[in-house]
């Protein structure tokens, strides 16, 4: 006999699935039918103002539909088949200043247009995504947002996303868990308060909805973009602190061949209590891709595969990932676009020290023997229509299942075993209802369905939402945005929650040049189905399942502003924004020593505040030589529920990144600094959980890399000589883990 | 009029390789160009390290010897029966619990007697205090006395967990758990040297298996 939990999951899932279906068949539809007006082509060349050479890699957009296209080596797009009507055509390029134009096309013309770019002095990103479901420019947006290319990704020879994020300003990473502005503190993998998204399709898993970094097929990516503050208006549960996306790289006209090779070693810690071996312990790992347009199909292929021994001794792990995406132009008016993800991992497993004066070796009831297996993998499809000249809609679908489970006997209390899978699908329809208002309305279903044996079984979560948002720009250098989103969860058919977030954003290009932006929002995070039925023994204490467990939310209010000063010929681009979150009803896990049958039990139980102030700011001193970014995140966290400071908080957090650039020679340093947390959870020191759990320091760490472009048989390379923590500094960012030991590496990039 | 100066080293280069010179003399300008470029960069590169190794306190962050434990007897204890309160004798019978370690097989039931006697010492504080939660296993630490040691070392032949089960503090004690080498009680001896600690002093203990009360 099937549980109810069973049924209502496979009932859930054909309803999903028939729903998808008809969505996508109704769209394929629409997509082949071509809007009233006649059509054209748009084209053009992108040069430089400089030089009047072309530029290739530029992105031209079609801002109100959602066409997009990247130069080629002449620096020379077009776009086919074009609906008559009024276009803003958004050219952008690293490097570069965006430029906005206004095109008119009539049915059966052919527009060509030439276009100059300026080189931009600061290194500031283009257009982003994220903030509003749409393509726009940065400066245009009433959010903080933080954007993190595909050069700094390569430059900084990161094979995880955690790798990048530590250096975004506001944001701190730690053992997985992502941090923006305090929102999160260290919940051992547990309910991610920051939504991760892969190309806008939702990344977090069933089971923990935690993020797997491991699962991003980083070699392809094209951009980060980091929206600070919250974001469930748009995009629902778990984006209190803020949304990562992800977003790859498109397939160019030109075959693009791209390979990194990369090796690296550990030195040996200079206290000879945590030298456990005379090996060089070492890593390496290779990464390829290839992309290429042909005809109306474009194709993205990319892989790679690491091993590291790991700096501590029984922490090696091997990785491979496989990252496919396939788009289509189905029509003049609708592109279709499909992706496919696989990763897996074989780690060992452990994560406390055995104490700090043997950091580097496990436990010593460690059984050696355990390996985790861990495999993820993701699919999806998006369907991009633009159903006339002034709005546009986009369905997505996909899939991320994550399973693992580790060597241990099934019948031992070590086993552990999950799979997980979340089901996503949303559909988007974005107007403009006059040139100065734009309306988008959406709605998302989502499953998360989830079989292990420490949850109790077989669990389905099911959210459903909709969400609408206008923005208007009808006053004079004012942008207004104003959107809200209900969303009724449903876990196990036994408990339900309905959560309403609203928002509200402003933003203010004032004479000055100075733009200024306000928002204000309410965010949540329905509980991971762990957290609500696990059933498991953790560190010989018992953790009981709390189906009532409520979700929790928060409102957060943001005050900035941007100004690009120049003085004595010296330009300087400074960001200062002030912040404070009101959270409710945050979820810890809980200690209750009169109860016989579960000792930890997670619960709604702390009100916090964070009040913060972040500085930004960026600058080329001597004519494009030496470039400094510098960020000051101040923040105040504070658990009202005791009165003390938040836990796995760090009150101050200063990045600093300077670039000497002379040609082909880049010289380039990170400096990361981040103040000793007041508070850990002192029931993990005080019940021995962690051995010496509260020694912490401030955190001070340096990187230096030595960046060589060059040529190999003709073909353009880049040799990257890296030395992470150059001064070997010892700091810990949960309690009980050693942080990464100085370490040195060699990387080869090559771009055929 | 003065000239405009090249702003790079680059821009140097660019401009040498447009003179019209001999070759031999370009090639040896762009030599030395680079060989300045060069040094320019490591001198920037030490500076710049040299401030922030400055600015970091040079304190290098986490030093094990700063945490090095001497003069020490630590370990864990292991309830056998596992966490929850069922699995420990009621609370008016668990009024204290500690390690204690003596020279010798105790003699006598009052430990008062021993511990005045110097020849016992035992965890300072007691083990079932307000971060007890009837869990699986408690961890302890005991620092040796100076005047312990004798010649440089320090003996304990016969270290227990022991329980007070009733109010009189000076007879009321009991063994629970023994540092023994085999599973059929016999105690096992350490010997700390002076300045060093025996950090594995893993006692179990059973409530349904007590070991035997050596005075009796």
């Amino acid at each position: 006999m099937r549980t109810p939990s069973l049924t209502v999951m496979a009932s859930f899932k054909a309803c999903r699935l028939r729903s998808i279906g008809v969505f996508f068949i109704l769209l394929l539809c629409i997509s082949f039918s071509a809007p009233a007006a006649g059509v054209g082509s748009i084209g053009g060349q992108v040069v430089d103002s400089a030089t009047t050479k072309g530029i290739p890699g530029v992105t031209v957009r079609l801002s109100k539909t959602t066409l997009g296209k990247i130069t080629n080596n002449n620096g020379e797009f077009r776009f086919r088949q074009v609906p008559a009507g009024q276009y803003q055509i958004l050219v952008s390029l690293i490097g570069y200043e965006t430029r906005t134009l206004t095109v008119q096309l009539k049915a059966d013309d052919s527009v060509w247009l030439r276009i100059e770019l300026r080189e931009q002095v600061i290194r500031t990103s283009e257009v982003v995504v994220s903030a509003n479901k749409r393509v726009q420019a940065v400066q245009d947006v009433p959010l903080s947002i933080a954007v993190v290319d595909a050069a700094t990704i390569s430059d900084r020879g990161a094979t995880k996303l955690d790798e990048v994020l530590r250096y975004v300003p506001g944001v701190n990473v730690a053992q997985g868990q992502v941090n923006i502005r305090g929102t999160s503190g260290f919940a051992y993998g547990l309910g991610s308060r920051t939504l991760l998204m892969l190309d806008n399709f939702p990344m977090l898993s069933a089971d923990n909805a935690d993020m797997s970094f491991d699962a991003l097929p980083m070699f392809s990516v094209d951009r980060i973009e980091v929206v600070k503050g919250p974001g469930s208006a748009l995009y629902g549960t778990s984006a209190v602190g803020g949304v990562v996306n992800v977003l790859t790289k498109e397939p160019s006209a030109d075959p693009e061949i791209r390979l990194r090779a990369f090796g690296s070693a550990y030195t040996q810690p200079r206290y000879a209590e945590w030298k456990w071996t005379d090996k060089l312990l070492h890593g390496q790992g290779v990464d390829a891709s290839y992309g290429r347009l042909f005809g109306s199909t474009g194709i993205v292929l990319a892989g790679g595969m690491r091993s590291d021994n790991g700096y501590t001794q029984f922490s090696d792990s091997k990785r491979f990932n496989l990252y496919g995406k396939c788009t289509q132009v189905l029509s003049p008016f609708s592109q279709l676009l499909i992706f496919c993800q696989y990763a897996y991992e074989d780690r060992a497993d452990w994560i406390n020290w055995r104490s700090v004066v043997q950091a580097t070796l496990p436990p010593e009831n460690t059984d050696r023997s355990l390996r985790v297996y861990s495999g993820k993998f993701s699919a999806g499809a998006e369907l991009k229509n633009q159903l006339s000249d002034n709005s546009f809609a986009i369905l997505r679908a996909s899939v991320f299942r994550t399973a693992y489970n580790n060597t241990a006997s099934p019948d031992s209390t070590d086993y552990l075993a999950s799979t997980a899978t979340a089901y996503n699908s949303e559909g988007q329809y974005t107007t403009f209802l006059n040139p100065k208002v734009a309306l988008t309305l959406g709605m998302t279903l989502s499953a998360n369905s989830v079989s292990s044996g420490q949850s109790n079984g077989n669990n389905v979560q099911a959210i459903g939402a909709g969400y609408g948002q206008v923005e208007f720009s009808n006053i004079n250098d004012i942008i207004v945005t104003a959107g809200a989103r209900l969303d009724a969860e449903k876990t196990r058919g036994e408990n339900s929650s309905v959560e309403f977030s609203p928002k509200l954003g402003i933003h203010y290009k004032a004479p000055t040049e100075t733009n200024i932006r306000l928002s204000v929002g309410r965010s949540f995070r329905a509980p991971s189905i762990e957290e609500r039925y696990a059933d498991i023994q953790f560190a010989g204490f018992r953790v009981g399942h709390n189906p009532d467990l409520k979700p929790e939310h928060g409102w957060s209010f943001e005050l900035g502003a941007e100004q690009t000063l120049s003085i004595s010929g010296t330009v300087f681009n400074l960001d200062l924004s002030v912040y404070q979150s009101e959270l409710y009803d945050l979820i810890e896990p809980q200690f209750d020593v009169s109860s016989t049958s579960a000792q930890i039990q997670f619960n709604n139980v702390t009100r916090a505040r964070i009040q913060g102030m972040e500085c930004d700011a960026k600058t080329w001193i001597i004519c494009k030589v030496l470039g400094l970014e510098s960020s000051l995140n101040l923040m105040q966290p504070t658990d009202l529920s005791t009165g003390t400071t938040l836990a796995f908080r760090h009150n101050v957090q200063w990045t600093n990144r300077l670039i000497y650039d002379i040609g082909n020679v880049e010289l380039q340093c990170d400096y990361r600094y981040l103040s000793r947390q007041e508070q850990v959870d002192d029931r993990l020191v005080n019940l021995g959980l962690v051995a010496d759990g509260d020694i912490r320091v401030p955190i001070h760490v340096v990187d230096l890399r030595v960046l060589l472009n060059t040529h190999i048989a003709s073909v353009p390379c880049k040799w990257t000589v890296s030395c992470k923590n150059i001064f070997d500094y010892y700091y810990v960012e949960i309690p009980g883990n050693l942080a990464p030991i100085r370490s040195v590496s060699l990387q080869l990039e090559c771009t055929l | 009029m003065h000239a405009i100066q090249p702003r790079t080293a680059a821009q140097l280069v660019t401009r040498c390789s447009q003179f019209n010179g001999p070759v031999e003399y370009v090639t040896r300008i762009q030599a030395a160009v680079t060989q300045l470029t060069a040094i320019r960069m490591t001198l920037f590169a030490a500076s710049l390290l040299a401030i922030l190794y400055g600015f970091s306190g040079c304190s290098g962050g986490i030093n094990p010897q700063d945490y090095a434990v001497k003069n020490t007897i630590a370990g864990r204890i292991t309830f056998i029966q596992g966490a929850g309160a069922e699995h420990f004798p009621p609370k008016d019978s668990l009024i204290d619990l500690r390690v204690v370690a003596f020279h010798d097989v105790p003699k006598d039931s009052n430990l008062i007697v021993e511990l005045l006697s110097g020849t016992a010492i035992y965890t300072p504080s007691t083990l079932i205090d307000s971060s007890f939660h009837y869990q699986a296993s408690i961890d302890y630490s005991i620092v040796i006395p100076d005047n312990q040691f004798a010649n440089g070392a320090a003996h304990y032949a016969y270290i227990v967990v022991a329980q007070q089960y009733g109010p009189d503090f000076t007879h009321d004690w009991r063994p629970v758990g023994l540092f023994s080498a085999d599973s059929i009680f016999t105690p096992a001896a350490i010997t700390v040297q002076r300045g060093e600690s025996q950090l594995n002093v893993n006692i179990p203990v059973d409530f349904l298996h007590l070991p035997p009360e050596p005075y009796k």
